[in-house]
């Protein structure tokens, strides 16, 4: 166990992240939510989570080391993503944000509708507001015309912009046509004590019965199995590659609707026993998973930046990719074979790898990426952005009125009646029940539970021990 | 009023001639509408009056069908049109009843051999009562914890105390109409938690 040397500083800040996606939806952007609250809180600073409801979860929980979860009553709508509702959900989140005396609201994920309300309340009432992007948008699409558009409204009142790559930075301040100074670029990493190589005598659980060959070498492909990730290009590797290197074989995990493209392609080709469908792999498991081959291949289309090849690499396997969005910007070139989409040339460095299997040194590439990627940096970096956009001061009104119309004089027009109803109601909400009727929210304490945890042995929230040991006294405790 | 004086004028007048009867009905005269609206500020008065007062006894509903009688003629005498089914269904029948809905009081009795009585009092009288017990017999409620939840609603998010039980998914809330203050809460929760806690 690490110990964790709580360093003395002057601003501790609080903190909101807000986003649809979380618990017990496991993906990228959960686990980067996940894992950047655990830090922060670690170096001081207190961190809440706003969310929708998650397959019927309503109500306040706490995760662990003390991380507090706000499931709000708001039903999903699509894929987990909740319908938009603008002013109507002011009083509740104004509550959240007075009674936990929140200063920044952090934003996760352009695909999350309750972000935007969760924004336009806390400009409303004056809040800090910072958004992290995780994914490459298009510009030609058609349906990309209108929500570019419509995110200039959005971007115009951010205070900070944080971007997952240097490619992500561009494509998100091209699209919004945005200040490049004021987005700024912050890797994602990967938790490397889960994703070790493996371990000689070994017995690994998942999948269940799986029959383990000898000088049989297993290539892996882990993902949701959809087109932006390249399913068309598989679909012509993997016959290739089977019919020219017999003691290959393939292991596919993940779901999607290009399940059926795969299996009509193996009964074609009658490689039946070559290639094994996993379905939904569980997020414990995936460790498993790819210790069971050597090579991992990713033949995605757009990527910002790809956490699947860093696993992969961690757990000691070789990667072969396409060189698409911020995927370059990952690995050191010892350890990826990167070429252009194209079925001959992915193919052409299969061969390479194939080749070369026997120079791979798990445990050195496994040590190489646990120099380099770990999360506490990146909750340092976050930190520093906080810092700089509680230091720099807010804008009054009538500036803020004037950044609406950086989009255009319509869309300007529409934005600030919306930001006047929105002021409005929030006056009207002040009204009806004012900031002294609301309890503050007791905290966690996340110092005293970490260093001493046997003595808040069942869960329990200890708060004033002088009056609880004069309540002792007052009614002892017999023992039959 | 106004109405009434002028016709008893005309009536002394034209007692052996020939009478026409012209009658007009006002439907939008300035004096009449401010009456109109005193009138429902005191019914409005009156509801709050009758939510505040103790219990519903016989003095009470005899104060009630004497005012209604008053309301409704009035009514019937300058704003036909105006008395409508709405406000019927509204302002005049569910006054009565809403004194069932309101509580006076709520209480706990606790006792640790016996159980936990919790008790609610509505301004019209009625009581309702819920028994959970403690001690070594297994019976239907079960005591086994007492705990400050939070609760999220679409409004706002408050503490509660809540009260846990065998064999049983929901929690039962003592203090739900009054719903007291995070001060209050914890005095309430550490007497109750210590002076339970054999059981």
């Amino acid at each position: 166990m690490e110990e964790y040397k709580f360093e003395q500083r002057n601003n501790h800040y609080k903190i909101a992240f807000v986003s649809d996606f979380f618990y017990p939806k496991l993906g990228g952007v959960e686990m980067h939510q996940y894992q950047l609250a655990q830090c922060l809180q670690k170096l001081g600073h207190k961190v809440i989570i706003i969310t929708n409801c998650k397959q019927g979860r309503q109500g306040v929980r706490y995760l662990g080391d003390g991380l507090k979860v706000y499931n709000c009553p708001i039903v999903e709508f699509f894929h987990g993503v909740s319908l938009p509702a603008m002013f109507l959900r002011l009083p509740l989140f104004r509550n959240i944000f007075i009674r936990e005396k929140i200063d920044i609201v952090h934003g996760h994920q352009l695909s999350s509708m309750l972000m935007y309300d969760v924004f336009e309340v806390a400009k409303a009432l004056g809040k800090k507001c910072i958004f992290t992007d995780h994914s490459l948008f298009n510009f030609i699409a058609p349906e990309n015309h209108i929500t570019n558009k419509l995110l200039k409204s959005f971007v115009c009142h951010l205070d900070a912009a944080i971007c997952v790559s240097h490619v992500g930075k561009e494509n998100f301040s091209l699209r919004t046509r945005n200040d490049p100074k004021k987005v700024y670029v912050i890797n994602n990493a990967v938790n490397t004590r889960n994703f070790r190589p493996k371990e000689k005598n070994e017995v690994l659980d998942f999948p269940p019965n799986f029959e383990e060959k000898e000088g049989v070498l297993n290539i892996i492909m882990i993902g949701r199995l959809v087109k932006r990730k390249g399913i068309e290009l598989s679909l012509k590797i993997i016959p290739r590659i089977c019919q020219k290197y017999p003691n290959i074989n393939f292991i596919i995990g993940g779901s999607g609707y290009g399940v059926q493209d795969l299996e009509d392609m193996r009964d074609k080709y009658l490689l039946n026993g070559r290639i094994t469908f996993l379905g939904d792999v569980p997020n414990h498991k995936v460790r498993d998973v790819l210790c069971r081959g050597k090579i991992f291949l990713n033949t995605s289309l757009t990527e910002a930046f790809c956490i699947t090849i860093l696993e992969a690499a961690s757990c000691g396997l070789f990667v072969v990719s396409t060189n698409v969005g911020g995927i370059p910007e990952v690995l050191p070139p010892d350890m990826v074979y990167l070429t252009d989409p194209n079925v001959d040339k992915l193919c052409e460095k299969l061969d390479l790898a194939i080749q070369n299997i026997d120079s791979i040194d798990e445990e050195a590439n496994h040590k190489v990426i646990k120099s380099l990627y770990s999360w506490k940096p990146v909750a340092k970096k976050t930190e520093k952005v906080y810092e700089e956009v509680m230091n720099t001061p807010s804008l009054c009104l009538g500036d803020m009125f004037k950044l609406t119309f950086s989009g255009g004089w319509l869309q300007g027009l529409l934005c600030c009646m919306k930001f006047c109803l929105l002021i409005f109601i929030a006056w009207v909400a002040e009204y009806i029940q004012p900031e002294a009727d609301i309890d503050p929210a007791v905290d966690f304490p996340v110092k005293e539970y970490i260093s001493n945890k046997e003595k808040y042995g069942d869960h329990e929230f200890i708060f004033d021990t002088r009056e609880d040991s004069l309540m002792m006294k007052k009614y002892p405790h017999k023992k039959d | 009023m106004l109405v009434s004086k002028t016709f008893k004028n005309l009536n002394k007048l034209a007692k052996g001639r020939q009478r026409m009867d012209i009658r007009m009905t006002h439907y939008s005269g300035c004096p009449q509408k401010m009456l109109y609206y005193l009138v429902l500020l005191c019914v409005i008065v009156f509801q709050i009056w009758v939510i505040k007062s103790n219990k519903f006894t016989v003095l009470s509903l005899l104060k009630f069908t004497g005012f209604y009688c008053v309301y409704v003629k009035f009514h019937n005498t300058i704003h036909q049109t105006m008395f409508s089914l709405f406000n019927l269904f509204t302002k005049i029948i569910p006054v009565p009843f809403l004194s069932t809905l309101y509580v006076q009081t709520e209480s706990l009795i606790l006792s640790k051999q016996v159980g936990i009585q919790m008790e609610k009092l509505y301004f019209s009288g009625k009581v309702e009562r819920l028994f959970v017990d403690t001690g070594k017999s297994n019976g239907i409620n079960k005591y086994r914890d007492v705990i400050i939840n939070e609760a999220i609603t679409p409004w706002q998010t408050y503490y509660h105390l809540a009260i846990v039980i065998d064999k049983h998914e929901k929690l039962l809330v003592p203090f739900f109409a009054i719903s007291p203050r995070y001060e209050v809460l914890k005095v309430i929760y550490r007497h109750f938690k210590y002076f339970m806690q054999d059981c």
